[in-house]
């Protein structure tokens, strides 16, 4: 990744990292994998990296966790997105979709 | 072998023992599934430790990261209770100081000094009423 696409990815990290839990529970390297998959392999984070933001977000009320041991004995620690978290990240998208189409319509015909 | 970046995280992260363990339990918990992947990919176990290592990142910055999340979540909290501990040491002097004035008066006075002392209910009472909270932040600050 370039390094102004990681200027862009810290602004927008959490928008991301919350994004991934729409469809329900997971943990961390679940995480890590599905915005590489969604990105097509576009953002490829420094995996440990991640933890810091979901215990952010967790400390925020955004997204609430819980142990689970898999049944050969691995254990994971799952997030899902808290009902404050559903609304900041619907805030967050609208302000991204705002924000974007701004952009848009200032650097239309350049690229 | 790779060396495990957790020892590294551990050693440096700065953590109350209970949440420190839970967070290197976490990224003990995501370097077992990146090998794991990596190794039903095809990779060898030894190459898929040393790719789990490069893809983990720097150990001494998630170390970092992490003291400040976890740090961040209680200063708010003790500065509550820091406050209500001067504000009951304020009100316990008044009341000694009154009682003082009040001695040194005349007995007669005593309805005063009974009022003074009355405001150490006062904020033992709050102090109570926030014990809850500060409880509930503290699990949280230990149990990550």
């Amino acid at each position: 990744m370039k390094a102004y696409s990681r200027e862009l990815l810290k602004g927008t990290a959490d928008t991301l990292v919350l994004s991934t839990f729409v469809q329900g529970e997971m943990y961390g390297y679940q995480v890590v994998k599905e915005i590489e998959r969604r990105s097509d392999g576009f953002f490829q984070l420094k995996e440990g990296t991640l933890y810091p933001i979901l215990h952010r977000l967790e400390g925020q009320g955004l997204l609430q966790a819980r142990w689970e041991t898999t049944p050969n004995g691995l254990e994971r620690r799952y997030y899902a997105l808290t009902d404050a978290g559903r609304e900041a990240l619907r805030d967050r998208l609208s302000e991204w979709a705002g924000f974007a189409k701004a952009v848009g319509r200032v650097t239309a015909g350049l690229a | 072998m790779a060396e495990d970046p957790i020892t590294t995280v551990a050693r440096q992260l700065r953590l109350r023992p209970g949440c420190r363990d839970q967070v290197i339990r976490e990224l003990h918990s995501h370097i077992q599934a990146s090998r794991h992947d990596l190794e039903l990919a095809g990779r060898t176990p030894e190459d898929a430790a040393r790719e789990s290592v490069r893809r983990f990142g720097d150990p001494a910055e998630v170390a970092e990261l992490l003291t400040a999340v976890h740090r961040r979540r209680l200063p708010r909290v003790q500065s509550l209770m820091a406050a209500l501990v001067a504000l009951m040491a304020l009100t316990a002097w008044l009341g000694t100081s009154h009682t003082f004035a009040s001695s040194a008066r005349e007995q007669h006075h005593s309805r005063s000094r009974q009022a003074s002392v009355c405001h150490l209910p006062v904020s033992q009472r709050l102090l109570d009423a926030m014990r809850p909270r500060y409880e509930q932040h503290e699990r949280r600050a230990t149990d990550c």
